[in-house]
């Protein structure tokens, strides 16, 4: 009787977790945008701090929320853009943004590829 | 099915699903959800029924995780009660600050839900034996007065947590190698005295006077500590921040008969300090990480009983001593 409970449970763990992969995958393009907006403003020299902090936030939600739901790749990727970011938002004075563009050019490349194969 | 009540507070919804999901499917079914610090301290304080479990994210916009843990143990009910921090975070200053606002344990996103699973099923456990423990001192008052062996919960001390959290502390420090670790302990023999003289509350004062002295002395070690009974504190901290033997022992011994710092009403007496030997974590020790603790502390007790602790080989020695056999 309990293992019967424990089969129930761990496939209705499996089917909730399929589920929120499924939704999590229909946010992507969401994030994608939001990302391609942040990148717009970082341009722009009286913007750019606003949009590193935006896109370090993010980035942390992302990294949380990817690898949790089978997205490892994303999630380690998103990573490195929060942590980039972070590195820039203490920074004084002009910042380069070069590399956080990199990183953010890597982890939307890598959305794209995944969203295109589910 | 487990009756442990839980309150999990993310901003993330879809987080907050999550864990749903995985707890729900553990047994944990009476679980309520809040989206940041305010709301929860709200539900908090409005639940009629006290909650078993705290789970916070650490990194939410407008109070924080770290900030809602502290707040919450203001409140007279909730001083012992487990809380699991959340974090994609493993930078040390986020570890450091959770575990000294009062978390018990922390868990890093992306979950693993083996992992989460098992911090939860802890903080369950640490909770059922609180309460036992509370409902046998609430059913006899005689046993009101706490033993000399019962470890102490120093309130309001800078890095003073309960030894569990200590030990949970120290896993997770190991795990992200956050600094080279050391752990000893420290015994004040006079605490019998005052045990068996003063009134409870007065032993309590005392051992609350000491451990400030403790955490004084060792500001900037990044220092984790706890009284564990039976006249002994156990100190985790960064042994590359230390003072010498010599040069503690003289602090903490100076310091702790001052009156200004440790005083009893009840019982006049001088303090001696007996410092147990530094035992760092071992290489061979993969997998039961937290093991120098509980060498720090059975090699305190045999330097307090008067006997020499027996030194372990270094490795390049265990070798050489293969070889000339």
């Amino acid at each position: 009787m309990e293992q019967i409970d424990q089969d129930d449970r761990k496939a209705q763990l499996l089917s909730g977790m399929e589920r929120l992969k499924e939704r999590f995958v229909q946010t992507l393009p969401e994030h994608v945008s939001a990302f391609d907006d942040l990148w717009d403003c970082l341009a722009e020299p009286t913007q750019t701090a606003a949009a590193v902090s935006e896109i370090s936030k993010l980035a942390h939600k992302l990294h949380g929320q990817a690898g949790s739901f089978g997205f490892p790749r994303i999630g380690a990727l998103a990573a490195q853009v929060e942590k980039e970011a972070h590195v820039l938002m203490r920074a004084e004075g002009d910042v380069e943004t070069d590399l956080l563009e990199e990183l953010m050019a890597a982890l939307l490349d890598e959305i794209e590829d995944n969203v295109q194969a589910e | 099915m487990t009756s442990m009540k839980l309150l999990v507070v993310d901003d993330d919804p879809m987080i907050r699903e999550l864990l749903k999901e995985i707890l729900v499917a553990h047994g944990y079914q009476d679980i309520t959800y809040a989206e940041d610090g305010e709301h929860a301290l709200k539900i908090i304080s409005r639940e009629a029924t006290p909650f078993d479990c705290f789970m916070f994210d650490i990194q939410m916009p407008n109070m924080d995780g770290i900030e809602l843990c502290r707040r919450t143990r203001l409140l007279a009910h909730y001083i012992e009660t487990p809380v699991i921090m959340i974090t994609a975070m493993n930078e040390r200053d986020y570890i450091d600050r959770a575990f000294n606002a009062g978390a018990t344990d922390y868990v890093t996103k992306p979950f693993d839900v083996t992992e989460l699973i098992s911090r939860v099923r802890l903080a369950d456990r640490l909770q059922s034996e609180t309460r036992l423990r509370q409902d046998v001192l609430a059913a006899n008052t005689a046993q009101s007065k706490l033993r000399y062996s019962d470890p102490v919960i120093v309130k309001d001390v800078n890095g003073f947590v309960s030894q569990t959290v200590l030990e949970n502390f120290t896993k997770t420090s190991l795990q992200n190698r956050t600094f080279p670790m050391t752990a000893f302990g420290i015994k004040v023999r006079e605490l019998e005295v005052i045990h068996a003289g003063a009134r409870p509350d007065e032993y309590k004062y005392v051992i609350a006077d000491i451990a400030q002295v403790v955490a004084e002395t060792l500001v900037g070690t990044q220092a984790f500590m706890a009284y564990i009974g039976n006249g002994r504190f156990i100190c985790v901290c960064d042994r590359s921040r230390l003072l010498s033997e010599d040069e503690l022992q003289s602090e903490l011994l100076g310091v702790i008969n001052d009156d200004e710092y440790v005083w009893c009403e009840d019982v006049e007496t001088s303090f001696s300090v007996v410092l147990g030997p530094r035992v760092s974590p071992g290489l061979l020790e993969r997998g039961e990480e937290i093991k120098f603790v509980a060498r720090a502390i059975e090699d305190l007790d045999v330097v307090a009983a008067g006997g020499e602790v027996r030194q372990g080989k270094s490795i390049g020695k265990k070798i050489m001593s293969v070889f000339a056999a």
